[in-house]
């Protein structure tokens, strides 16, 4: 399928976006120019199969995700109602078989999304010709495949993927690939013969700053620490340091670059879908219908925000807040004075019709993602109206259950799910470790466990980009845990204690 | 669209790991699901990339609704980001149904139990043994191969070799392990193929053995269709008397009379004189029964194994189920009466687990 | 006396013995009974049947309806009891242990065969995964022995 390059709406459909794009700027919001394009559900399968895009590099992964689209297996409650794709130009797609009442709504929801994408803070570093680029990475990957066989690619490329989290998605811009030839740690490995530097210092002050020697350890070289402070960019560093052929730095650095861009849709879900909404409703309201379309628009537009039990729905939650902040704003139901008072008859009255509401959702479009969204605008009193619930699984009855509705329970669940979207937080804390040019991360626990066995199966895939040792701590059971695979076996050390490494006591040999 | 390139590329992943799990599917047989005259669907766990991610402990989340503390809630799906876009998770734990052709399945099977390709007998062209396993396949789901397996197959082979030492356990799978064998493909001679089933279908057979005799004669069906153009089935169930049926009444039958299994052999008999000419097919008996023989049965049953069946048929097979009351004695008369006898094959399927390899040990001679 | 009776009375004789064979008659009836220990509280037995000529010339339904008759006076074993097979040309109805007892181990069950010509008797069956089945001694009290006779006599009287 070609490249989009213009729309094919029918001249009805044409009108309506012109009709819809004039509402939408008479609101306020601010987009790039938009392109819809009409597609059959086939093509939307095959579109969303790919992440929105019409072309990507060849993997298995697309055309899994195709063929449970078209099976009908739904994940979650996202039904594909639109795709819109964050670049300059948006594209958006609508379904031929909608009636023009849907059109409309999708119309008015995709310029909602836009909107959100172009000035939302967190989408400020994604690349806006990312339509392009992907063309481009499947391009250059096709060209690797012809080159290098197109299996040894595919097995790659499912290392990489699986280690395309391990991106630093709260670092202020994306770091730059840095000139490769200038630290290849396992490279240079064989030339060094440096002596090692001691200080001199005090007795008792010797074994901390002329640190002692691993036992075993015959080396004289001092251990050089690379990366001087924690990566959370692990892929970046693999790009740096680890033993990689020129075809696969390439192939690394594509899915790093899409990881990135798709990042920030993860960071700011409900909001995005909360904004989108909000819109939808408002255009259709107030212009979009006539009354006998009421009923329709009303159908359509619950089906989004039907609730399921375990599930959050993002339109539901995300418009909700939205309104909710809109009408707290407008009636001036914020600041020192408000949240000091007690008195929740009080608190409902209150209105100093400040009027600001339209401004500041504007604002909190501007500047939040769901994470600080959540964490400065959800209250008590939502909780409590939108029946939220935290739930948990329960190992004795082997099921998942309610486990509580206390206000501080799920507004804390519902920050740990959405920090760094949801996965665990690891960074690279030493490409040199035992000054072998083994690598070694650590696992920032915040109280939940990892998944073993994916774990080991994820570093096998790590130890194949770095060649050597890798290593992973963690806490398992409130033990300190480390994994690691050398590219034959596994081991764990489980409730290994630093004390016996380091014996303080003892004095140093000089 | 080339999204159907990924797809092809998919269903080719699926299938290695349809055939890393074929032993889960032969004692399972009621996870296949019939799509037609050559199709099957099989229940395939869909495919994941492995990632650092939380365990169960941290699979909870926040959801909306009513319920009390303590009620439960469906399955979470996968959290409050919700699916989508590239970036996130294929579903986990979710089941796809693959379509595979019979075909294809029992060529798994051959692989799975490496059975050799049979070799009818009379006019029909004799394949030389040596055609299975010369090509070595390439493709398979290397990338989605778990370390264990290679780990145990390395394992087992150093073992097989002598080369495993105990004390020193340093397991190196070597390239060989990771490959996939496959037939060269050979022309399917065309001759007359024959399958008589019998079942005993007596009070003391349930439904547990019944199911394991249809899983089982499945997989047969699958693998003789595959080694014969056209095979023809004959059903027989019995107590104390016999009589031939259709495929359905075959699996849905219970009589309470007694069990006389000289009954079926004697159908059988008649049935082979009147449509299947030993010159001309190549036929193939699969019995099942607990093994509870009345009586004096045994000896009019042997006499018609002697005479009129097994000098006719390219192979019989008896596969000795266990009902609650465990099994009988048959099987162990059948050994002493017919010590050394290559066309008769016995069998014990205590249970499902046991389908496997009396699936094997049936096939496995390649007659 | 019953054949019951004189069954425990002849049992009574033999606290103590072991591999006990018995034999008592009434008319046209006799009961035989093996043991392989006759105590005190119970009795360890490897066979108890009945047998008579007034089965000769039984035909099927009547055995059948006899059998299931018995099944359901038979119901102090440690299983309950129902039939399982009818064999037309040996005119015998078997009848065994519903469910019978499992475990690990494997599995136990009474068979009962009441045959035309006839007899009515009593065996126990032990199935271990991986071997043969092999008779067992059932072991049973002196009450429940008697209570066997009695029932056996009554499926008789009744066809």
């Amino acid at each position: 399928m070609p490249l989009i390059q213009s729309s094919n709406l029918t001249p009805e459909l044409a009108a309506m976006q012109v009709e819809v794009e004039e509402y939408a700027r008479g609101h306020g919001l601010d987009f790039y120019p938009t392109i819809f394009e009409l597609i059959d559900a086939d093509e939307l399968n095959m579109i969303a199969a790919r992440g929105g895009f019409p072309t990507r590099y060849p993997h298995w992964r697309f055309g899994m995700e195709y063929e449970s689209l078209s099976r009908g297996y739904q994940y979650g409650l996202q039904k594909i109602y639109e795709m819109v794709i964050n670049n300059d130009p948006c594209y958006a797609y609508l379904m031929r078989c909608n009636g023009p009442i849907d059109q409309k709504l999708v119309m008015a929801h995709v310029y909602g999304h836009c909107d959100f994408f172009k000035n939302n803070q967190w989408f400020s570093h994604t690349s806006r010709k990312m339509m392009d680029e992907t063309a481009n990475h499947g391009t250059r990957i096709r060209k690797i495949m012809d080159k290098v066989g197109v299996e040894t690619v595919e097995e790659f490329i499912d290392a990489c993927l699986s280690l395309e989290d391990l991106i630093d998605v709260y670092s202020p811009h994306i770091k730059r690939r840095a000139d490769r030839k200038s630290s290849t740690l396992n490279g240079e490995r064989e030339e060094e013969a440096k002596k090692p530097r001691r200080f001199r210092s005090k007795d008792y002050m010797d074994t901390f700053v002329n640190p002692r020697e691993l036992p075993g350890e015959k080396h004289d070289v001092e251990p050089r620490k690379v990366p001087e402070h924690p990566e959370r960019d692990v892929l970046l560093f693999l790009l740096e340091h680890a033993p990689l052929d020129g075809w696969q730095a390439d192939v690394l650095s594509i899915i790093r670059d899409e990881a990135y861009y798709f990042a920030p849709q993860g960071q700011t879900k409900i909001m995005n879908e909360g904004w989108a909404s909000y819109w939808h409703s408002k255009i259709m309201t107030t212009q979009g219908l006539t009354t006998a379309d009421i009923v329709n628009y009303c159908d359509h537009h619950s089906g989004t925000l039907a609730s399921s039990p375990t599930q959050l729905n993002p339109y539901k939650v995300g418009i909700e807040m939205f309104r909710d902040i809109e009408s707290r704003w407008n009636r001036g139901a914020f600041g020192r004075e408000y949240e000091e008072c007690d008195d929740d008859a009080e608190r409902r009255r209150w209105n100093t019709n400040a009027g600001l509401g339209l401004e500041k959702i504007f604002e909190v479009r501007r500047i939040h993602n769901d994470l600080t969204f959540i964490d400065e605008f959800l209250t008590l009193d939502f909780v409590r109206e939108h029946k939220l619930f935290r739930f948990g699984y329960n190992p004795g009855s082997e099921a998942y259950e309610i486990e509580s509705r206390e206000f501080p329970q799920v507004k804390q669940q519902l920050l740990s799910s959405l920090t760094n979207r949801g996965r665990p937080l690891i960074s690279v804390t030493d490409g040199n470790f035992r000054n072998r040019g083994e690598l070694y991360l650590k696992h920032e626990h915040s109280g939940v466990d990892l998944q073993i066995d994916y774990a080991t199966d994820t570093l096998e895939n790590l130890q194949k980009l770095w060649n050597r040792p890798v290593h992973l701590e963690t806490i398992v059971d409130d033990t300190k845990t480390v994994l690691t695979y050398d590219g034959e076996e596994h081991e764990c050390d489980y409730g290994e204690s630093l004390s016996d490494l380091f014996d303080f006591s003892e004095d140093s040999e000089d | 669209m080339d999204i159907k390139r990924d797809q092809r590329r998919f269903k080719q992943i699926v299938r290695g790991r349809i055939r890393d799990n074929l032993r889960k599917y032969i004692t399972h047989g009621e996870m296949i699901g019939r799509r037609g005259k050559d199709l099957v669907s099989i229940p395939v766990p869909q495919l994941d990339v492995p990632r650092f991610k939380f365990g169960k402990n941290g699979s909870g989340g926040v959801g909306q609704g009513d319920g009390e503390v303590g009620s439960p809630v469906g399955k979470p799906g996968q959290g409050p980001q919700g699916a989508g876009g590239a970036g996130s998770e294929p579903g986990s734990g979710h089941l796809m149904e693959v379509e595979v052709t019979l075909d294809e399945l029992a060529e798994m099977l051959g692989d799975e139990l490496e059975l050799p390709r049979i070799k009818p007998k009379g006019n029909a062209s004799v394949e030389a043994e040596k055609s299975k396993y010369n090509s070595v396949r390439q493709t398979g789901p290397e990338s989605l191969r778990h370390f264990r397996r290679t780990y145990l197959r390395a394992l087992k082979r150093q073992i097989s070799t002598g080369v495993y030492e105990p004390l020193e356990p340093r397991v190196i799978p070597i390239k060989a392990d990771k490959q996939y064998r496959s037939w060269n493909d050979v022309p399917i001679p065309h001759v007359n193929a024959a399958v008589i089933y019998m079942m005993d279908v007596s009070g003391s057979m349930t439904d547990d053995q019944k199911e394991i005799v249809r899983t089982e004669s499945f997989w047969i069906d699958a693998w003789l269709g595959s080694q014969y153009k056209g095979v023809q089935r004959r059903y027989i169930i019995h107590d104390a008397v016999a009589k031939q049926v259709d495929e359905h009444t075959f699996y849905h039958t219970r009589e309470s009379g007694g069990t006389r299994i000289s009954s079926a052999y004697r159908t059988a008999a008649q049935l082979i004189d009147r449509e299947f000419p030993a010159e001309l097919w190549n036929i193939y008996c699969f019995q099942f029964s607990d093994g509870d023989n009345w009586g004096d049965d045994n000896r009019q049953a042997f006499e018609l194994l002697t005479d009129r069946l097994l000098p006719r048929v390219n192979l019989f097979c008896y596969g000795q189920v266990e009902s609650p009351y465990g099994s009988g004695e048959f099987l162990d008369s059948l050994e002493k009466q017919f010590a050394g006898n290559e066309t008769l094959v016995l069998s014990e399927i205590p249970d499902k687990d046991g389908i496997y390899e009396s699936i094997k040990t049936f096939l496995g001679k390649g007659r | 006396m019953t054949l019951a009776q004189k069954l425990l009375a002849g049992l009574q004789t033999s606290l103590g013995q072991t591999s006990v064979a018995l034999t008592v008659d009434e008319g046209a009836r006799e009961v035989n009974c093996k043991a392989l220990q006759c105590e005190q509280l119970a009795v360890t037995v490897t066979d108890l049947t009945l047998e008579t000529s007034e089965l000769a010339g039984i035909d099927l339904p009547r055995i059948q309806a006899a059998s299931q008759a018995l099944c359901s006076r038979v119901n102090y074993l440690l299983e309950p009891i129902s039939p399982i097979e009818t064999d037309a040309q040996g005119c015998t109805v078997q009848m065994r242990s519903n469910p019978p007892q499992q475990d690990d181990n494997g599995c136990r069950y009474y068979e009962l065969l009441l045959r035309r010509g006839g007899s009515v008797a009593l065996h126990r069956y032990e199935k271990q995964p991986g071997k043969a089945r092999v008779r067992v001694p059932a072991v049973l009290t002196h009450e429940v022995l008697g209570r066997l006779v009695d029932d056996f006599s009554q499926a008789v009287d009744g066809i």
